[in-house]
């Protein structure tokens, strides 16, 4: 089996599609305050001065700014979200296909299933809209309808909603991570994929949420270390800058490197492809299977084997 | 005497207008703020004596005594009362007419004053579900000595329409057939029926959730001059009356529970109905509410016992506006004298009655919010603070919050800040992830896009709209005090306002009162300030425009001595350094701001400067460049225009390096949110 331990620089593309777009992202908010703040002798620490004057002068001075973000922002994030399917299925190709080396081999592999994982990244999103409006219908229209007057009832009624919208989404998250890595280990279109991803939960639920949940909370850990850490640091200096910008850049790396780490593990979940008999002929995947994993998983596309557990070995 | 603001203004004065044929052009412009007559009470000293609660007048002078039996109709909304009203003409100058406020008339119809008014979203900006009107079923008037029966009903003479608007009944006019002297008592004799509305602003139901305000026909103030203070309820006006003594008994169905202005003095049930009795001197107004919905919780603090009434489920908001109370009671007592009632009802609205909540009635608030809410965003904390500072200024300093509402919501929200402060300091808004966010803050950003608009002293009526009442009488106001506070001294305001609030206790100061006590307190520099930023659209920017360094090089040139002519070459003296700094002041307020000047070895010099010319040039030699400059580096001027031109460096950094590391960071943690 790959994994992410056999392939540390598969992480290598994913890093990049974060990293650079948050620096400029930082450079240009940088360069706006800058052009306030930055003859003050203190410069921008004074926006962290408690109270929070200076803070709010800026958000003041740069609304119009803030308004133009606000009205592209949702585009502007949905077309960088795209942009990031090809460097994630590139980093799932090197879990999937060991054969395939090099980034630019993996980029040019991963580019070839972007129509599959646009399907399923639009499936994906469907199916995020739809929890929040589970959620939200329970909350909103079950909770005062079944609680009567007792403000407790519908309060903790709201909460479960709240609850249940946040593990619908999370289950969804899971399945689209599940049918990247099918589209990408079995070269199969988006129909496919997201079948044999729901195939692949439903059948070993608990562990493709223990495996993304725990990824989700040591990322969380991580995060809310370097928090503690550098809240010590007092920012005064351009030297604890730079030390932070360095400890912040490696938290993105080891949360790039955690998910990754997920990735590898929902690549061996969807293992063969699942319910093969289920396509037709020329609809099933018949992915070239990469010889380390034909010694374990021999591919049967089309075959009448009954499906073995998702993700077995 | 009259204090008259110059120029500009606004909204009051009509003019026809060209229009269109078909088409209504109807132009309001402002009008000049003017405070005339004699103030009232005369203006005194105000020296060390008020400084301390010794001399805090016991009691008002009692102008009414209102009697009032009030059966609230829970299926119809509707209270129906009987009323006594004994009222004595405390004025020097004989009545020929009484005034009444008949405020639940503002949600009759659609064309009252009150909803007529476009002023911008807002509170109270939408029409009532179920209308609400007070119909006065009996009006009777005898002079104090006659009996009962020798009472002239006066009902047909009454004039509803006084404020002289022809579709407005909220303002109504009682001719008297004989002339009240001063002195001499009358005893008006009333039946009513309000029809309260659905919960529109400060007033109506929910369900089965009643806020009773503004309930019962109510006399004006009348001043000692003679002048009846009536007005028709405008949206962003609130009020104005006499003191007096209230007993009023309240008749709800068993099972509701009953919170109102006082103390209840009994209470008994029969034929399922609950019959409560309340009793108050020394207030102005009287509000209750009644619902099956709430719960009761007591405290008793500093000996005021203080009941809270909230919704189930309201528990934990509950105590945090306990809490918040608690902490007023002990800093707006220090501040401004003991809080001088026994008892203190805290009302929070359900949700969906929010336009009920955050409001002040003497011994009664009303706050709001939701039941959740994150323990570090102090929004109950304020909202319970703010409105229990009302019973200072409105309760007890009964300003006519018609003409000068900044003298209530301006001055409370700057005492309301400077409590939250004290317990929570510069985080007294929010404490979030190392973000302290001072309400002052939010004050000030409140403050200044309005500033350049419109004065703060106007009368409530004539704001343009109701953000800018809003900015101005709560924001603008409190920000000016912090201001003058930073310039001046911050115990200097305190202590001027302290003094303000314990020498006009139970009276009806106005704004003059107001100056006049910063100038006993701070001089004619502060009290100057006071009025040019309350009356003139005060302003201030303070800017450094200049900050240069030269290396101290001895003199060159051509120099006749005794020893003859001497042709000297510059030789550089690379000890010593001359710089010098140059801060500008714009605007019209003139306050004194410290200068604070950077060298390159990290060493410091402050120097005072007092603000008065239009701009200070200070040079300095030092064996240190001189590498940066600051006015008002502690930020004291809460007013200044612009904070980002308050300080100047020699090295100026086009890159703001903070903000880079953590805008990267931050956005790099949302990628992983967007993940494909």
């Amino acid at each position: 089996m790959v994994g992410f331990g056999d392939r540390p620089w598969a992480m290598l593309l994913p890093w990049a599609w974060i990293a650079l777009p948050s620096l400029a992202v930082g450079l240009v908010a940088g360069e706006l305050v800058g052009a306030i703040w930055g003859h003050r002798f203190e410069g921008d620490w004074l926006l962290w001065r408690p109270g929070a004057f200076e803070l709010l002068e800026t958000a003041r001075l740069l609304r119009r700014e803030g308004e133009v973000l606000l009205s592209l922002g949702p585009w502007a994030v949905l077309a960088y979200s795209l942009l990031g399917l090809a460097p994630w299925a590139a980093a799932v190709v090197a879990f999937a296909r060991p054969e395939v080396t090099g980034p630019a081999a993996r980029l040019a592999r991963a580019v070839e299933r972007v129509p599959a994982l646009t399907f399923v990244y639009g499936l994906g999103l469907v199916g995020r809209v739809l929890g929040l409006l589970v959620g939200l219908a329970i909350g909103g229209l079950l909770a005062p309808a079944i609680s009567g007057p007792s403000l407790q009832l519908e309060a903790a009624i709201k909460v479960v909603a709240a609850l249940v919208a946040a593990l619908l989404v999370a289950v969804v998250r899971v399945w689209h991570d599940l049918a990247t890595a099918a589209a990408v280990r079995h070269q199969s279109g988006g129909r496919e994929a997201s079948i044999t991803a729901l195939s692949v939960l439903r059948s070993r639920f608990p562990r493709a949420m223990i495996g993304w949940g725990a990824r989700l909370a040591a990322g969380a850990a991580l995060v809310a270390l370097a928090a503690l850490a550098t809240g010590s640091l007092s920012l005064a200096s351009s030297r604890s800058v730079a030390l932070v910008l360095l400890l912040h850049q490696l938290v993105i790396g080891a949360l790039v490197a955690l998910r990754c780490a997920w990735l590898a593990d929902a690549v061996e979940l969807v293992g063969r492809p699942l319910f093969a008999d289920f396509f037709d002929e020329e609809d099933a995947p018949s992915p070239p299977e990469p010889a380390s994993l034909e010694s374990r998983e021999p591919a049967s596309p089309g075959g009448s084997e009954p499906p073995a557990a998702p993700g077995a070995q | 005497m009259a204090l008259l603001a110059t120029g500009f203004m606004q909204q009051g004065v009509e003019h026809g207008g060209a229009a269109a044929p078909g088409a209504g052009l109807r132009v309001t412009r402002a009008v000049p703020v003017v405070l005339e007559g004699d103030p009232e009470p005369p203006i005194t000293l105000l020296d060390g004596r008020f400084d301390s609660d010794a001399r805090l007048p016991p009691h008002a002078v009692r102008v009414h005594q209102t009697k009032i039996s009030a059966r609230l109709d829970t299926q119809a909304h509707v209270v129906h009362g009987e009323e006594e009203i004994r009222w004595v003409n405390r004025s020097r100058v004989a009545a020929d007419d009484l005034y009444f406020h008949l405020y639940l008339n503002a949600f009759k119809n659609d064309r009252s004053l009150y909803l007529r008014e476009h002023l911008g979203e807002g509170r109270g900006s939408r029409s009532p579900g179920d209308w609400g009107y007070i119909d006065l079923t009996r009006l009777r008037v005898r002079r104090a000595g006659e009996a009962p029966e020798e009472a002239v009903d006066l009902l047909s003479a009454l004039d509803r329409r006084a404020a002289g608007d022809p579709e407005d009944e909220t303002d109504a006019r009682l001719p008297l057939p004989w002339s009240c002297a001063p002195g001499a008592e009358l005893i008006i004799d009333l039946g009513f029926d309000s029809k309260l509305p659905t919960i529109v602003e400060r007033t109506g139901y929910l369900g089965t959730f009643h806020m009773v305000a503004q309930w019962y026909p109510k006399l004006a103030r009348r001043t000692l001059a003679g002048e009846w203070r009536h007005f028709a309820f405008h949206r962003l006006s609130e009020f104005d009356a006499d003191f007096g003594d209230h007993e009023v008994s309240i008749d709800v169905p068993e099972g509701f529970v009953v919170g109102a202005t006082g103390v209840e003095v009994e209470r008994r049930v029969a034929g399922g109905r609950s019959i409560s009795r309340y009793t108050q001197g020394d207030v102005h107004d009287f509000a209750w509410t009644a619902s099956d919905q709430l719960e009761e919780r007591r405290d008793m603090i500093e000996g005021v016992e203080v009941r809270t009434l909230s919704p189930r489920g309201y528990e934990g908001v509950a105590a945090r506006e306990v809490s918040a109370v608690r902490r007023g009671l002990s800093c707006l007592g220090r501040r401004f004298g003991k809080y001088p009632y026994p008892v203190l009802t805290i009302v929070h609205p359900p949700d969906e009655a929010e336009e009920a909540g955050g409001m002040e009635y003497p011994t009664l608030i009303t706050t709001g919010g939701p039941w959740y809410g994150p323990p570090r965003v102090r929004y109950p904390e304020t909202l319970a603070i703010h409105e229990f500072g009302h019973q200072y200024f409105y309760g007890l300093i009964a300003t006519d919050e018609h003409r000068y509402p900044f003298l209530d919501e301006g001055i409370n929200s700057y005492a309301e800040g400077a409590c939250l402060g004290e317990e929570f300091g510069p985080g007294n808004a929010a404490s979030l992830g190392g973000l302290e966010l001072a309400i002052e803050a939010l004050h000030r950003e409140g403050a200044l896009p309005a500033g350049q608009d419109d004065v703060i002293g106007r009368q409530a009526a004539d704001f343009a709209t109701a953000r800018h009442y809003a900015r101005l009488v709560y924001s603008r106001t409190a920000v000016l005090l912090r201001t003058l506070g930073g310039a001046f001294g911050r115990d200097k305001v305190d202590q001027a306002l302290g003094r303000y609030a314990r020498a006009y206790r139970f009276a009806h100061p106005d704004p003059r009162h107001l100056i006049a006590a910063f100038r006993d307190v701070g001089g004619e520099p502060m009290a100057e300030a006071l009025r040019v930023g309350l009356f003139e659209r005060g302003w201030v920017d303070l800017a450094v425009v200049e900050v240069a360094s030269l290396r101290q090089a001895s003199g060159s040139g051509v120099f006749d001595q005794l020893a003859g002519r001497q042709t000297l070459t510059p030789v550089a003296d690379g000890s010593h350094h001359v710089g010098w700094v140059v801060v500008v002041r714009r605007g019209t307020l003139k306050l004194p701001v410290e200068v604070r000047l950077i060298f390159e070895d990290g060493s410091e010099r402050r120097e005072r400067w007092d603000g008065q010319s239009e701009w200070t040039r200070l040079e300095v030699s030092s064996p240190s460049p001189l590498v940066a400059a600051e006015v008002d580096p502690e930020g004291l001027i809460e007013l200044d225009e612009q904070l980002a031109n308050n300080g100047r460096s020699r090295f100026p950094a086009g890159l703001a390096p903070r903000v880079t590391e953590r805008g990267a960071y931050g956005t790099a943690l949302g990628a992983f949110v967007v993940a494909p």
